[in-house]
Formats: C-alpha cells, sequence, structure tokens
C-alpha cells in the first residue's frame, strides 16, 4: 500500500505529541519521587533529581504494608477480570448468537449499572457486602468490581461476535463440530481482539478503583494500592516526594501488565483468515 | 417445518442459558441499591428520625435549585470538552498506530501507561504540574517564551473548565484508543487496497470504509467515556473544588457535597436518581448520532 | 495453543483468587452490623468527679471501667484519625497509653480529611459496629450530632472541669449537650515570614498592623531579574478550600472586632467589617498585585507548599507549618509573630480550630472508647499533643508543663488568650458559599458588597432565616 510522505511524517509527529503529553506526568511522578523534600520545595522546578535517592520509598514502606496493598491488588484484580472473562465471554456469545425474547432490551439495561454516580451506591453496596459477612475482605472487592465492568465486558464483546460471520459457524457445525468446539475454536479466537482489549480495561480500571476499596475495605485484609497511595496524605499538607513514591508503587505492577498484555490486542485477525 | 421451529426454540432457550449467570449476578447486584437509592430519595434528613416527603426533593432539585441548572451546564461542557478532544486525539493515535510497523509492541505500550495510574494519585500529579508558582507547566511554557507571566491554570474563571476537560482527556485516550484499535483490527487490509486500485485518497478511504466498519466500536467508546466523564469526581475535586468561584462546579460534585458535607442524604439521592436519567438520555442521543448498523 | 494455555492460567487464577479471598470471611463476623444505638448506662464507671482525674500528672482510670471493660468483652478499639499517623506521634503515644492502662488494642485508622465522612457515612447509615470512636471537626460535628450518630457524654462534664479549658471549649455543647472531648485545639494564624527578605527590603521586623502588611508586602514583591515576571512576592493568602477561604475572612473581621458566625446570635457575612476584609483581599490581589493571582485557589496545603519553595516573603498559615520548616532549607531563615492587627490596638481575636473526639452511638467498646476519650483531654494526652507534636490544645494546665515550656514559638502563643470556636449545623454550606463568593470577588465579576449580599442571601436560604 502506497503512503505518501506527508502522510508518514503526520503519523509520527501524531504519536510524538501524544507521547510526550501522556508520559510527561509520569516521568514528573518519578523524578519527584526521587528528590529530597528540600529539592521538591525549591524556587525553579529541577526536570531531573540533583541529588537522587530512594529514601522516599524506604520511608512509606515503613509501618505501611505496602506488600499487602500490592498483594490485594493482584488478587482483586485478576478475581474480577477473570469472573468477568467466564461469564462475560460466555453471556456474550449468548446475546450475540441467539435470538430470545428482550435480547435488546436487556442488551441495554446492562448499561444501568454503569450508569449510577458510585458515591449514591457506596451506602446501599456497604449494607449488602454487610449482610454478605464480607465486609473488609477482597471476595467484597471481586464482587464490587465485576458489578461494574462485567457489563461493559459484555457489551464490548458482543460487538466482537458479531463481527464473526455465522457462515463460518455453520460451515463447521455442518463439519460435525458441536456448539463447544465452534465455539472455542472458530467464534472465540476471532473475537479475540475485542475479547482482550475488554479484558486489559477490566483489569486496569479495576486495579485503580478506588472509592469502593475505600469504604468497603478499611484495613490492609483487603485495602489496594490505589487507596493505599493516599494513606500518607496528612491532615494539613501532601507530602508531594512521598506521594510520587507512593504513585510509582501503585502502578508499577500496571505497566508491567501493559507491557505484556498490549500485543493481544492485535492478535488474531489478520488478512485472510476471514475467507477460511 | 417442525424441524426448524424446534430447532429455533432449543436454540433460544440455550442463548438465554448462556445469559443467565451474568445477568442473575448483575440482577442481585443492582436491585437493592437502586431501590434503596429511590426509598432515600424520598425522605427528608432535616429530623432525626428522617421524615417522608415524596417526590419533593425532585420538584425542589428541577424547579427551585438554580444551582442545578447551572452545574448542569458546566457537566455538559465538561463531557464534551473532555470526550471531543480525547476521541479526537485517540482516533488518530489509533489510526497512526494501526500502519506504523516498527516498534508496534513498545509504542503501544507507552501510550497506554499513562492509563495504568490510579485516577486520585494522578489528579494530585496534575495539581502540582499545574500549581501558577511551583508547577512544571509554567516553568516550561516561560521557558519556551510561549507565556511571559506565570499563569494560574485552576484559577481562570472561563479557562480552568477546559484545563480541567483536558486532564480528564489525559485519563480517557487510551481507554478509546484501546477500543478503536480493536475494532480497526477487524477492518479487512483488501478493503483498503480495493479503494487504493480504485483511486481514493486517504481522506476518502476514511469516510467510506473505516468510519462505517468502525461504528460500533466508536458508539461504545464514546458511549462509555461520556458517562464515565459525566460522573467523574476526581479530577475536579482534586485540582478545584469546584473553583473559581464555581465555575468548575459540576453536577457530581455538587451531589458530593449534598451526600457529604450537608449530609442531605435524601436530596442527594434524588440528585443521583435524576443523574442517571440524564446519562441515560446522553446514551439515547449518542446511539442516535452515530447508529451503529449490524455487520456483515 | 498459547492461547488455550492463557485461558487455563486465567482460570487457575481466578480459582486461587476465590480461595485467597474468600478465607478472609471469618475474620468478619465481629465486626458487621452491631450496637443497637441503646442509651449508654454511664452509672457502670465513676466518672465523678471528673476534675480531679483529669487534671492530675499520672492519670488513673476510674473506678468500674476495667470490669465494665471486660463484661463488654472488648479486645480492640477502631479510631478514625484525620490523616495519616506517621504524622500524629503524640495521638499514637496516647493510643499506647491507653493500651498499656486498660488491655484494650487501638486500631488506628488514618484517612485524609477529604475521605472521612464517604467512609464514616456508611458505617453510620448501616448502624455498624465497625468504628468506635470519630475525629470531629467544624466541618462534620453539628451534622454527625444532629443525625443522632454520636453518643452523649454529659456525665464526663461539669463546671468545674470545663473551667479548665479554654472557653472557646463551650462552643462544643449542642443544645445544652455534651457530645465530644477536645484532641487540639490549633491556632490557626499565625504570621511566618523571611527575615533575610525583609533585611533586604529594609524592614528590622514583621509587619503589625495591616497598613504595614500592605507598605511592606509591595516592597517585597520583586522582580528579580526584570523579565517583566514577579520572582519574590510580599505575601499569599488562602481564597479556596472547604474551611480556609471562609475562615480567612472571619479572621480578619474578628480583628475589626466582628465575628461573623455570630453576629447577635445569627450568621452574618455581609456587615461593613466584613465587606471591608473583602475588599483588602481583593486590593492585595488585583490592586497592589502582593500576591499569586491563583490564591483563589490555595488552601492550607498550598500556603505551606508555597512559603517552603522560598517565593513569598510572607504568609499566614496555622501553627503545625512550625515544625515543617524547622525541618526544611529554611530553618535558620524564618520565624513567626502574631499576625497583624486591623490597627494599632485593635481587637486581637483569634480563630481556634476545634478537633475533638466522639462515640458512635452503635459502637459496641463504649467504655473502653470512653477510657480511651478521657485520656486524651486529661493533663497527660494533652500534654503530649503539645509537646510533641506543637498542637496547641485547650487544656490550660497543660501549658505549664516543663516539656510544653520547650516548643519554639510558645512566647507567640503567650501573646494570644483571646479566641473563638464556633460550631453550628450547616456550618459547612455556609463556608461553601462564601468561599465561592470571595472568589468572585476576587475576580473581580462582583463588587466586595454584592458578592458578601449574595452570600448572605444564599446563607439565609441555607439556615433558614
Amino acid at each position: 500500500m502506497q503512503v505518501s510522505r506527508t502522510t508518514k511524517i503526520l503519523r509520527v509527529l501524531v504519536l510524538v505529541f501524544y507521547l510526550v503529553f501522556s508520559l510527561f506526568p509520569i516521568y514528573w511522578m518519578f523524578i519527584t519521587s526521587l528528590k529530597t523534600d528540600k529539592e521538591v520545595y525549591i524556587e525553579n522546578p529541577t526536570y531531573y533529581p540533583h541529588n537522587p535517592t530512594f529514601e522516599n520509598y524506604r520511608s512509606i514502606y515503613e509501618g505501611r504494608p505496602y506488600a499487602a496493598y500490592t498483594l490485594n491488588s493482584i488478587l482483586i484484580t485478576f478475581g474480577t477480570t477473570g469472573a468477568c472473562i467466564v461469564f462475560g465471554t460466555i453471556a456474550a456469545y449468548g446475546f450475540s448468537r441467539f435470538r430470545f425474547f428482550g435480547n435488546k432490551t436487556l442488551r441495554y439495561s446492562l448499561l444501568i449499572s454503569r450508569v449510577f454516580p458510585p458515591i449514591s451506591l457506596i451506602v446501599p453496596f456497604f449494607m449488602i457486602i454487610g449482610w454478605l459477612r464480607l465486609y473488609d475482605t477482597k471476595m467484597a472487592n471481586i464482587i464490587v468490581n465485576t458489578y461494574m465492568w462485567l457489563p461493559f465486558f459484555i457489551w464490548i464483546t458482543i460487538g466482537f461476535f458479531d463481527t464473526v460471520p455465522k457462515e463460518l459457524e455453520e460451515s463447521a457445525q455442518i463439519d460435525g463440530a458441536s456448539r463447544f468446539q465452534t465455539f472455542f475454536r472458530i467464534s472465540m479466537p476471532l473475537a479475540l481482539p475485542g475479547i482482550a482489549a475488554a479484558s486489559i480495561i477490566t483489569f486496569l480500571e479495576t486495579w485503580k478503583e478506588f472509592l469502593y476499596n475505600l469504604v468497603l475495605s478499611p484495613t490492609s485484609n483487603a485495602k489496594n494500592l490505589s487507596v493505599g497511595a493516599s494513606d500518607f496524605i496528612a491532615d494539613m499538607f501532601i507530602s508531594w516526594e512521598q506521594m510520587g513514591a507512593g504513585a510509582i508503587i501503585a502502578s508499577i505492577p500496571a505497566f508491567i501488565f501493559v507491557i505484556f498484555f498490549q500485543k493481544y490486542i492485535v492478535q488474531g485477525l489478520t488478512a485472510g483468515s476471514v475467507k477460511g | 417445518m417442525a424441524n426448524q421451529s424446534d430447532k429455533f426454540i432449543k436454540d433460544s432457550l440455550f442463548g438465554f442459558l448462556l445469559v443467565l449467570p451474568a445477568l442473575l449476578l448483575l440482577f442481585l447486584l443492582v436491585v437493592f441499591p437502586v431501590i434503596y437509592v429511590l426509598y432515600l430519595s424520598t425522605l427528608s434528613f432535616d429530623t432525626t428520625p428522617a421524615h417522608f416527603v415524596g417526590l419533593k426533593h425532585y420538584a425542589e432539585l428541577l424547579t427551585n435549585d438554580s444551582f442545578f441548572w447551572i452545574f448542569f451546564g458546566h457537566s455538559m461542557q465538561y463531557v464534551v470538552f473532555a470526550i471531543g478532544s480525547a476521541f479526537f486525539v485517540a482516533l488518530l493515535v489509533a489510526l497512526s498506530l494501526n500502519t506504523i510497523n516498527k516498534f508496534q509492541g513498545t509504542l503501544r505500550t507507552f501510550a497506554l501507561w499513562c492509563w495504568a495510574v490510579p485516577p486520585v494519585i494522578a489528579s494530585l500529579m496534575w495539581k502540582w504540574m499545574l500549581n501558577d508558582t511551583n508547577g512544571a507547566l509554567n516553568d516550561i511554557l516561560l521557558k519556551l517564551g510561549v507565556i511571559h507571566q506565570q499563569v494560574a491554570w485552576l484559577a481562570l474563571p472561563h479557562w480552568t473548565m477546559i484545563i480541567l476537560s483536558q486532564v480528564h482527556a489525559w485519563t480517557a485516550i487510551p481507554f478509546i484508543m484501546v477500543i478503536l484499535l480493536a475494532g480497526l483490527q477487524a477492518i479487512p487490509v483488501e478493503l483498503y487496497e480495493v479503494a487504493s486500485i480504485d483511486g481514493a485518497n486517504g481522506l476518502q478511504k476514511f469516510r467510506t470504509i473505516t468510519y462505517p466498519l468502525l461504528r460500533t466500536s466508536v458508539l461504545t467508546s464514546v458511549m462509555l467515556s461520556s458517562i464515565f466523564a459525566f460522573r467523574h469526581i476526581d479530577i475536579v475535586f482534586t485540582l478545584t473544588k469546584g473553583g473559581p468561584g464555581e465555575a468548575t462546579e459540576l453536577l457530581v460534585t455538587y451531589l458530593y457535597d449534598n451526600a457529604f458535607n450537608y449530609m442531605k442524604i435524601g436530596y442527594s439521592a434524588a440528585l443521583s436518581i435524576i443523574m442517571v436519567f440524564i446519562s441515560m438520555v446522553i446514551v439515547f442521543l449518542l446511539v442516535k448520532l452515530i447508529r451503529p448498523q449490524e455487520q456483515y | 495453543m498459547a492461547k488455550k494455555a492463557l485461558t487455563i492460567l486465567l482460570l487457575l487464577l481466578v480459582g486461587v483468587s476465590l480461595v485467597f479471598a474468600g478465607g478472609q470471611q471469618e475474620k468478619e463476623m465481629k465486626e458487621e452490623a452491631g450496637g443497637s444505638g441503646t442509651v449508654y448506662d454511664a452509672s457502670k464507671v465513676q466518672w465523678d468527679p471528673n476534675h480531679e482525674r483529669i487534671v492530675a500528672k499520672d492519670y488513673r482510670v476510674p473506678a468500674g471501667a476495667k470490669e465494665a471493660i471486660e463484661a463488654e468483652g472488648s479486645t480492640e478499639i477502631v479510631v478514625y484519625n484525620w490523616g495519616d499517623l506517621s504524622w500524629d506521634p503524640a495521638t499514637l503515644l496516647n493510643g499506647s497509653m491507653f493500651t498499656r492502662l486498660t488491655d484494650v488494642q487501638v486500631q488506628f485508622v488514618g484517612t485524609p480529611d477529604e475521605q472521612m465522612t464517604p467512609k464514616l457515612q456508611p458505617l453510620f447509615m448501616a448502624k455498624s459496629g465497625a468504628v468506635d470512636i470519630v475525629p470531629l471537626d467544624e466541618t462534620n460535628y453539628a451534622n454527625y450530632v444532629s443525625r443522632g450518630w454520636l453518643e452523649e457524654v454529659d456525665f464526663l462534664w461539669d463546671d468545674e472541669t470545663m473551667s479548665e479549658y479554654h472557653s472557646g471549649l463551650q462552643a462544643t455543647v449542642l443544645d445544652g449537650h455534651y457530645y465530644s472531648v477536645p484532641q487540639v485545639g490549633r491556632i490557626i494564624d499565625v504570621l511566618y515570614y523571611r527575615p533575610s527578605m525583609l533585611k533586604a527590603a529594609g524592614y528590622d521586623g514583621p509587619p503589625e498592623t495591616w497598613e504595614e502588611l500592605v507598605e511592606m508586602a509591595q516592597a517585597l514583591t520583586i522582580d528579580k531579574n526584570n523579565d517583566g515576571q514577579v520572582d519574590q512576592w510580599g505575601f499569599a493568602f488562602k481564597g479556596g478550600g472547604v474551611l480556609d477561604g471562609a475562615q480567612l475572612i472571619k479572621a480578619k473581621s474578628l480583628l475589626l472586632g466582628v465575628n461573623p458566625d455570630d453576629v447577635d446570635g445569627k450568621v452574618k457575612f455581609n456587615t461593613p467589617e466584613t465587606i471591608r476584609v473583602v475588599q483588602l483581599l481583593m486590593d492585595l490581589r488585583n490592586k497592589y498585585k502582593v500576591v499569586p493571582p491563583g490564591v483563589t485557589a490555595y488552601q492550607h496545603g498550598d500556603i505551606a507548599d508555597f512559603f517552603l519553595s522560598g517565593n513569598v516573603a510572607m504568609v499566614i498559615d496555622p501553627t503545625y507549618l512550625y515544625a515543617r520548616c524547622m525541618e526544611s532549607e529554611l530553618a535558620d531563615d524564618f520565624d513567626v509573630a502574631v499576625q497583624p492587627l486591623a490597627f494599632k490596638g485593635g481587637p486581637t481575636t483569634q480563630i481556634q480550630h476545634w478537633n475533638g473526639w466522639g462515640l458512635s452511638k452503635y459502637s459496641e467498646n463504649k467504655t473502653a472508647a470512653l477510657i480511651y476519650m478521657d485520656i486524651y483531654r486529661s493533663y497527660q494526652g494533652q500534654v503530649n499533643e503539645f509537646a510533641i507534636e506543637n498542637n496547641e490544645v485547650f487544656l490550660k494546665k497543660a501549658y505549664e508543663d516543663p516539656k510544653s515550656k520547650l516548643v519554639g514559638y510558645n512566647d507567640v502563643l503567650a501573646q494570644i488568650d483571646d479566641t473563638v470556636v464556633d460550631v453550628y449545623q450547616g456550618q459547612g454550606e455556609v463556608y461553601k458559599a462564601v468561599i465561592a463568593e470571595l472568589q468572585k470577588a476576587l475576580l473581580e465579576s462582583k463588587t466586595a458588597e454584592e458578592a458578601m449580599n449574595d452570600a448572605q442571601k444564599r446563607i439565609d436560604k441555607i439556615l433558614g432565616y
């Protein structure tokens, strides 16, 4: 495919501009975390730490169960993503492939749970979790996060199942494949970019979840990194250098996740496979 | 043809069964909270214990509360500016990433990183960067000669809302981009090749091939991120608290104040129900606007 | 193949996670919905006479308390704290003193200010026993009391006991009843300044009146390298926040002899004196240009950061900043003074910012919690707060302790003896309206008079005048 030079340059410019815009705050967070408080507050901001120190990382670990927060975050996020993949893929397949009464209505009603401002739901959720005797547990967070992201997961995945041509499935079934085999060998792989996208989104959004974890998990039993990183805000001020350290720690596992899983968004559908 | 209708019923049932677990889970978790909030919205907490006032809060909000309408306007500005620019940038980035062959993985990683940062923390970092006397942004702009005086980004009566919406866009772009990228992957390359042979240029290809096939992804990403922006509180709350002079006060910060600062629990419950309706209207309008087609 | 493996791996992870997550369930049994909210039976413990116990140099647990604690089966109390506890060594010390005396553990939950009510409200609405002691200040105290969430503690107080505390504490008596004990009573307006900057501008000491402040600020606002941009500001104030902007107006009005929170028993922010204060703030920003334009968004943390960055010559901020300055680069080049009066010989009334502890109605460990509260407001607890954390306290005798005398700005505090504390329902909403109108005035979309009259209209509606 011939592409003009200007288009190529434009593409590069767009990417460069965007990367600078999106990465600079992270860079800033990182260097702030390496500065001493004296350097953070000097007259002209410095763009690299003059006396880099890991003191802030050490001091926020002191007396704070960051390891527990990290483990909580990981368990909650994997649990939620897993639940969404299992329940969501199946449900999306059902919505997409089968015609049954109320299909369209139910699809849209899925969105209702997304639409409520979380602030107004924390009291009833707290009560539900209390009845289930799950206050201050990771399971509570998995349940609530699944509630938040399952509808979204289904919604996106429906869109991708919709793009899988029915003829492919029908020809497989004529060839003798069962429903399950059709699903696993043909439909799911083709919808994989969508499933992957939905999973990544669910993972990262659950990772960042703040309000529900704040209300439902007051101790290190289930508190996640997102809430834990705001732990050391004093009542009268914010220690910026410690904030930077906490921010980096809260983000690193998610950064690593992105490194490994971003390729699954594009894997799968390439030219030619559609023809079977 | 008995066979066919049998199969149809069997199929429908099977489909319904597939959908059932998810629906059940969500139904159980949705019913109680919604009913509870509706119940709260009919109570007034001015007295202890609270007393029943029916639909009074709704009437008050819609007819007697000038702040409701003003902040509603602010919320709409926030959503439109944030998602408008976020979508624009996300589309450009997705298109560029889709076609670049070298370093795809690395570029995608970097493009997604900003999204991994928890919103409260991201807001605090932006607050520090936008600080008028010590912030990085002013320092850079001064050094580049773009501005000559330090600008109080968070204290401008008209422009602060735009600044806040762009901070929100920073958090929303990766989300939209991921969905658009996945959608772009589903468009077969041959379509573009055929169009090139026919002599179409880039813009025409976009209009006739890319956009129509991308409609579902566009709708999903824009709709979800708009709803999310409408109820997003962290950025405004951390950066300006609704200031200066309530210029950036949103419906959602108004909701927060009523619920937690003034403890008008019933009033805020009614406000949240109204916000739900507004969100549904937004969804409806977006569906009408973007009109995704059934594919194939 | 890879995809299959990935699916299996993910399912495994789901399984493992669910197993781990589920294992936490037993712990929750004791923490779910608890107390019935019945009135506490105070007669089990011999609280009376309170006075002796709270001024004693060594605190002694009152008779009957140990038995009552055992009867309630308390092993731990949950105490929520404003902000993280690494900044509150005195609180931790008082907590361990409590544990030593009662064998009951304390679980502190440090929570940033803004997260406090979102965390506590669901607990109260669900009548949960998951919290025993809540931290209080002007923003939430009256609200919690009016919702019936706090236990009444009249038995902890009497006239003789009250007389040991600053008179401002009287404001925490609501409808004739007590619902709290004091933690700290921070003086919120102290002048911090940079002697080197003042000297360079030709001044030997800090300003003592508003006129001097304006004059000196102008001399101290300097464009060092003549690039058209101010490098050093003379002054800065807090025009934003949740309380800060409104308390700023109130603090300066007090120096003109008027308390906006109590003008003949009503809240009135549009008296001529208060309008004059707003005008002064507007002039500082727009006419004399001695404060950065961004002050409309500043709250307590921002002013502190600003001063610590060395870009401003004078600020007015609470006493907590003292310790931070001592640990910073400015340690040798800063000093504190009483804030400038409106005019020489003018009123010297200051605001005292009140923090207290309250007992949840739904607590299941009420006796233990009450002992914690009692320790905190007694001699040792209050001395710890002042000597270790340098937070002013309400107990007057605490200042006479040898440890207290070592606090760096004790002499400044000695000059302040007339303070007010105001707590009333709707205060948060009132202050928000005042701050919003102040900001509009600062941005010059309204005159000072228009802004405060509009604020008063809103206040009238909020308080139902």
